[in-house]
């Protein structure tokens, strides 16, 4: 069950996602930031599958991990970018992509950074929470139908519950890799660290849910109302 | 600290962070919620005006043809009658005075003719001046004999549109003061005061009690309303004797 958690909800999680996405890209809007979601999604979807896979047979997998944080970072930002109308926010989301991969290209490609990189997840987050501020604080300028029915908002809110959410994890697990490898309790640490993974794999979940149900939510209603 | 210490600390971070993250959702959404009603009232409100704003123009354009058909039979048909008559005397006794006078009351006529087709021009609305439409009314009703009617005036800068809610408000307030009142007279003042416009209408009639329902009738109630949709307040004061209305309308732009 713990390993069910820790390793194969990551994956069920993202496709959550995806599939979610790519129904109301098919249904709804097909404009280039969802198409571009959609992409991230299948990306990660596909790495957290791998990883899975990997898994069995006990495979290092941290430069996987680390590379969805630089696709997270990259994607996301993009995401942002071309949503924003303001120059200045647009060089802001910019910035956060360009800065993860900088930092990931310092760290892992340069650096060969040999564990989870959690404070390259921590700067993306930082990075994404300030773009969703930023983001939400435009809509709520413009918007003129109900919050509730704008997608934009719903996914927003959804990057901020996950994002927010996950920040004390990201913050602290290099702090505990570190003290683990250091330690004589070795084993012990590894097991809290697996369950705080697991904490955050169900705001990931969670987070994946509430993207589903939104979609499909103001798929019905848009429908519902343009018949 | 011990390991189960730390972990405790970084659980509790992540439920508040969760809740600082549903706090903020919620939050948008109450403001949300909070900035679509004021819109819609916002919008109810624009529709109000100008659904009144249509029902003061058909109101005025009727009291205007009115008084134009009763200037016509009572002011310009007086006058034309007498020119037949004059022209009528000059036509079997030829005198230059005669026919001096038929030509004068001829201009006057033309005059009057003039001044009346300008009520009726088709873009009255824009021509619509409050000050001037208040002089008129005042010079009609004094013309009668029977009641004095003063007035002072302040320029006014307002929107043609308020300026002719403006006028129906206070037309109505004095109409309802000569309706029910009988007052001997009755005095209009216009005044400015820190940006809002102040207009008195007092009269020296019988007044009325101002607690009784079986007065608040159409009229009353449609100065108020007319007055709260032009954002400003109104009073209806005894007076000693009569009644004094005061009106307080913010002057913007």
């Amino acid at each position: 069950m713990k390993i069910y958690f820790s390793t194969y909800l990551e994956p069920v999680a993202f496709g959550l996602y995806f599939g979610a996405l790519l129904y109301y890209a098919r249904k709804v809007d097909r404009r280039r930031p969802i198409v571009w979601l959609c992409v991230y999604y299948g990306l990660a979807t596909a790495l957290m599958a791998r990883v899975s896979i990997g898994f069995k047979s006990q495979e290092v997998n941290t430069h996987f991990y680390n590379m969805l944080y630089l696709l997270t970072g990259v994607f996301v930002g993009g995401y942002y970018f071309l949503l924003m109308q303001r120059p200045w926010k647009k060089v802001i989301a910019a910035g956060v992509s360009a800065g993860t991969a900088l930092y990931y290209i310092m760290n892992s490609v340069v650096g060969h950074q040999p564990y989870f990189d959690s404070i390259g997840y921590t700067l993306v987050s930082l990075g994404i929470v300030i773009l969703i501020f930023l983001h939400l604080l435009q809509l709520l300028q413009n918007i003129t139908e109900r919050l509730s029915m704008n997608f934009e908002f719903w996914f927003s809110c959804v990057l901020l519950f996950y994002h927010l959410g996950s920040f004390a994890i990201f913050l602290t697990y290099n702090y505990f890799t570190y003290k683990m490898l250091a330690a004589d309790n070795a084993n012990e640490i590894g097991i809290i660290l697996t369950y705080l993974w697991i904490v955050h794999n169900v705001i990931l979940f969670l987070g994946g849910l509430i993207t589903a149900y939104g979609t499909a939510w103001i798929s019905r209603r848009k429908f519902t109302s343009s018949s | 600290m011990d390991l189960a210490q730390e972990i405790y600390i970084i659980v509790i971070a992540s439920v508040f962070l969760l809740l600082v993250a549903v706090g903020i959702i919620s939050l948008l959404l109450v403001y949300q919620k909070r900035q679509l009603r004021y819109q819609f009232e916002k919008q109810q409100l624009q529709n109000q005006y100008s659904e009144e704003l249509l029902k003061t123009r058909i109101e005025t354009q009727e009291y205007t043809l009115n008084t134009v058909s009763r200037e016509i039979h009572d002011n310009i048909g007086q006058l034309l009658n007498s020119s037949k008559l004059l022209i009528g005397v000059a036509q079997r006794a030829p005198q230059p005075d005669t026919l001096q006078t038929a030509a004068d009351t001829l201009a006057l006529a033309i005059q009057e003719l003039r001044s009346l087709s300008k009520s009726l021009n088709n873009e009255w609305l824009e021509q619509f001046s409050f000050t001037e439409n208040l002089e008129a009314e005042v010079k009609r009703i004094n013309a009668s004999n029977k009641i004095r009617m003063t007035v002072e005036q302040v320029p006014l800068t307002m929107p043609k549109d308020r300026q002719l809610v403006l006028y129906r408000i206070v037309q109505e307030a004095f109409q309802n003061a000569l309706k029910h009142g009988e007052p001997s007279h009755i005095h209009i003042t216009l005044r400015m005061v820190n940006g809002h416009l102040h207009i008195d209408i007092t009269d020296d009639g019988k007044g009325f009690d101002l607690q009784d329902p079986a007065r608040q009738g159409f009229g009353i109630t449609n100065i108020k309303l007319r007055t709260a949709l032009l954002g400003g307040t109104v009073q209806w004061k005894a007076g000693h004797p009569g009644t004094v209305v005061l009106i307080q309308i913010p002057i913007t732009g």
